[in-house]
Formats: C-alpha cells, structure tokens, sequence
C-alpha cells in the first residue's frame, strides 16, 4: 500500500511546497518577525512575552493560511476541477487518496512549521540580546508552543479533508473549518463560563451546559493546543497535560480521518 | 515605441512617488488627534471572543494605553477623571485576557493608584495579578504599599509585605518597609523608598520625568516634617504655620513645590501642600 501512496505523498508535499501561497507564508514570517523586533521596543517591562506573544500569534496564522489556502487551494483543483478523478481512476484506492492527501499536506505544514520555527527562535534570540533585562523565558516552553500549535494544525486539517469529502464545494468546506477554528479556540473558554457561578447568575439554562458538553466532544478544542500563555508568562506546562492533549489530538484526527474514507468512498464525480 | 511608454510610465511613478509622500503627510498632519476610547465586551466573552489572540491583544491594548497616556501628559500633565476611568477599562480588560501579563500591572500601580488616586480600583487590578503571578514579589508590594500610604490600612499593608517578603526575589527594600510600616508616621520615606525602586525600572523618559518630579516633592516634604520635629522638640508645641520655622532659623528657607502647589501645616500638624501633588493647572 505504501509504495502505492508514496508517489502521490511526494507529489502532494512538491506541490504544496511550490505553492506561491507556501513562499508568501514564509515572507510573511519573516516579515513579521522584523516587525516583532520593532513592536517590542515598545513593551514598557515584559518585554520577552510581548515578543513570544507575537511570534507565536504570527506562527498560528501563518498554519491557518496554509491550511485554508494551500491545501485548501489544493482541494479545490480535486474537487472543482475533478482532478480528483485523475488520481483515482490509476492504482490508488479512494481511502489511499485520502491518506495521500493527509500526509502530504502534513509533510508541507512541518515543512512550513518547521521554517517559521527556525526563523521565530532567531528573532526571540536577537531580541532577548537586545533586551536581555527583560526576557526571562526559556526557549523550551516556546518550541512546546510551537509542536503543540503544530498538532492544532493537523486537526485543522483533518478537518477540512472531511469538510472537503462530504461538500460538493471546496469554498463550503473552506468556510466550514473557519468555523471550526473559531468554535475550536473558544469552545474551552465558554465551558468554562458554562460551568462558572457567571452563567448561573447570567441566568443560562441547565440545557446550555448540556449542549456545550455535546459541542465540545464533536468540535475539537483547538484552544487545548494554545500553550502560548505559558510560553509568554515563564508557566510550568504539566506533563500529564501534555500527554492526554496529545493522545486526543492523535484519536480525534485518525476518527476524522476515518470519516472521511467512508464519506469519500459514498462519493460520485460526475 | 515600446520602450519610451515604459520610459514614460517610469517618469510617472517617480513623479507621483513624492507626490503620494507628500499627501501622505499631509493628511497625516491635518488628521485630527482621536483619543480613541474603544468599548469592551463583558468580561467572560472578552476572551472567549478573542479566541488564541487574547495574549497578543492584552499585549496591543497596553502599548496602545502607554502611548494614550503618553499623550497626555505630554499635552497637559494629568489625566482628567474619565480618562482615567477609560484607562482603568482598559487595564481591566487586559487583565482578563492575560491575567500573567505583568505590565498591566505595572501601569494599574502607576496610573490608576499613583495618578489617579484611586488605590480601591488598583487593589482590585492588583490582586489578580497576585495571584496568578505566585511568584513575583512586586505586586503584593504595591497592594501593601497602597494600603500603607493611601487608604492609611496598616494591618493590610502589614499583611501584603509579609507575603511580598516571602516571595523569591524580594529585595531588602521589603525590610525598610515593613520597619517603616512598625512605627507611626513614616507614610513620606515609604512614598520615598517606594519611588526610589519606581526610577530604577522606569525605563521611559516621561515616567522618569513624572518618578523624579513626584520623589523632589515628597523629599521637600519630609525635609519640612523633619524640620517640624525640630521645632517641636525645641519650643515643646507645633508650629502653626510654615514660616515659623524660617523666623526661628530652623530652615533657610520654604522649598518650592515641583508641582507649582504650596507647602503649608494643616490642622493635624502634617505636612500638605495646595497641589495635592499634581501639577496646578494654570489659568
């Protein structure tokens, strides 16, 4: 099964690497990491989280971009164009496209993640030299940051492969998991308010924290995988968390991905 | 044909670069100066709203509250009482987002307790960064300070420099203080030893300036309590004003004010001055 894979893995990470959207992605950091550099002349004492805070934030955009509109982009010639029907009508079944697809896209975002990494370090090294009273972080719990924001990603993903298997239009599914991002990042917070004396006093029903639990458990909670305050503010992440956040992340996208298989497999292209 | 279309689009760009530099500042000039005060959603949806990004924005809304307030004072000295209560939203709002974020804190003391006066709201600020940042001494200082010199609550100010001084880190400073905090009187060397610290982390000019005009005035202050116990120990009653103790050679001469006020004894024998330690605005 691998080597039949193995070609369409490579063709996908070239593409995607090619992707004019790819090298933009890779400017954009760049670019943000100068203006990083200029931002955090004005922090007035912390000036090290301000610099983690915006270089991690500049690192999540930068996955979401890639996400929604290189692979996103990639989608579309599959699926409006009918490319698609080019891949699997040669050798490879339609769950094999699936996972082809998956890697492939997962090979370009450590690619991607892997160059925004390298050139956000540099630029928290140069402003920690420059502000060296300032800057107490380690850089240990910034590349945790970044591996964890990385796993956020790749359930970004599997994401829009299943969004992209059940809809007729690559821009619904593109749309769909915008929402998901939003839902995603919020969903723990808004437990959280569910579950606090505020909604009691705000007067929500018991039925708004039933729901909440239910979207909660189907929507994956992206804001688990936001370690940036405790990259910015010098907080121990503890390693139990770290654990479980990771063996959901792995059970929740091999569900998705599933899903996906078995919707794509119903699927007709006329 | 071809090549002096190219040469003249060329001409044109070059002629209309220093014309768009040109407009560009001039609109930036003639554009009147907004003081933006934005509105904030409810706390509990503040951050859920701001998704990931609640630390990045916690981060823009106080570089954007140190220049709002930059601003003023470079214009007219003090804020007036509505900008303070915007900067205190703001500050409010920051903290909900990132409750870590030190500088929040840092400028919930000097604003919103120094200048403001309002030591009841920077507690409030201050406790949740107490909190949150177990391990920084700072903030339970300043609750302790605030206490001990503005709402006179010397059991509470006790209490917050006891848990300051136990926090890694925390300097001698705290001995001082808690020494001062033992007798009766000492609110001017606290305020003193208090700004002293202040100076060493402000690292901008105009809070140095603003550190530096408020330390002048409070040493000219405990220069002339110092100089009413000298009296009092010579002629055994309290001066009834000020001028007393140049007529009876105990100083040369009164200080002036730094913030244009004057210095005078009030009923209890303190030492006050009329400008109430902000700068007297002039008619």
């Amino acid at each position: 099964m691998l080597s039949r894979v193995y070609p369409f893995i490579k063709i996908t990470v070239l593409d995607g690497i090619r992707n004019r959207i790819v090298i933009g992605v890779i400017a954009l950091s760049i670019i943000s990491c100068l203006a990083n550099i200029v931002i955090t002349n004005l922090a007035a004492q912390d000036v090290g989280k301000v610099a983690i805070d915006f270089e991690l934030s500049t690192f999540s955009i930068m996955g979401l971009f890639v996400i929604l509109f290189a692979c996103g982009n990639s989608l579309y010639r599959d699926i409006d164009k009918k490319t698609v029907s080019l891949a699997i009508s040669r050798a490879i079944s339609r769950k094999e496209y699936i996972l082809g697809r998956f890697v492939g896209y997962l090979v370009t975002l450590i690619f991607v993640s892997f160059i925004s990494t390298i050139i956000g370090l540099i630029t928290l090294y140069l402003i920690k030299f420059l502000h060296p009273k300032h800057f107490e972080q380690t850089f240990g719990t910034v590349i945790l940051a970044h591996l964890f924001a990385f796993i956020g990603f790749s359930m970004l993903l599997t994401v829009l492969i299943l969004f992209s298997s059940l809809t007729t239009s690559s821009y619904t599914a593109i749309l769909l998991t915008i929402m998901i991002y939003f839902i995603g990042n919020s969903i723990g917070e808004l437990r959280d308010f569910a579950e606090s004396l505020a909604s009691v006093v705000a007067g929500f029903p018991e039925s708004f924290k039933v729901m909440l639990r239910i979207v909660h458990f189907i929507v994956p909670d992206l804001g688990k995988f936001d370690l940036k305050v405790f990259a910015a503010n010098v907080l121990p992440v503890d390693i139990s968390f770290i654990v479980f956040s990771i063996a959901y992340a792995v059970v929740y996208c091999m569900i998705l991905l599933l899903l996906s298989m078995k919707a794509f497999e119903k699927r007709e292209f006329i | 044909m071809l090549k002096l279309r190219e040469k003249l689009i060329w001409l044109l760009i070059i002629i209309l670069l220093p014309l768009n530099f040109f407009f560009l500042e001039t609109s930036r000039i003639n554009k009147p100066h907004l003081k933006e005060e934005k509105l904030f959603l409810p706390e509990p949806f503040l951050k859920i709203f701001a998704g990931e990004f609640n630390g990045i924005i916690a981060d823009f809304l106080i570089i954007n509250l140190s220049s709002y307030y930059g601003g003023i004072i470079m214009e007219k000295n003090e804020a007036v009482e509505r900008e303070f209560d915007y900067m205190y939203k703001v500050l409010k709002a920051a903290s909900t987002l990132d409750p870590y974020y030190f500088d929040t804190y840092y400028f919930t003391q000097t604003i919103i307790g120094w200048d403001a006066r309002k030591p009841e709201m920077a507690i409030e600020l201050l406790k949740i960064g107490t909190e949150k940042r177990a391990k920084d001494w700072l903030l339970p200082y300043w609750i302790g300070f605030d206490y001990y010199y503005f709402l006179k609550n010397k059991k509470l100010a006790a209490h917050y420099f006891k848990e300051a001084a136990s926090r890694p880190g925390a300097t001698d400073l705290l001995v001082s203080m808690t020494a001062i905090a033992g007798y009766e009187g000492g609110e001017t060397e606290m305020a003193i030893l208090f700004l002293e610290d202040a100076i060493t982390r402000a690292d901008d000019e105009f809070k140095r300036r603003k550190f530096l005009t408020r330390l002048d005035a409070l040493k000219k202050i405990l220069f002339l309590e110092k100089a009413v116990k000298a009296y009092e120990a010579k002629y055994r009653k309290k001066p009834e004003h000020l001028q007393e103790l140049v007529i009876k050679n105990i100083i040369t001469k009164i200080p002036r004010d730094p913030y244009g006020g004057e210095f005078y004894i009030d009923n209890d024998g303190k030492i006050k001055t009329t400008s109430n330690l902000r700068f007297v605005r002039k008619k």
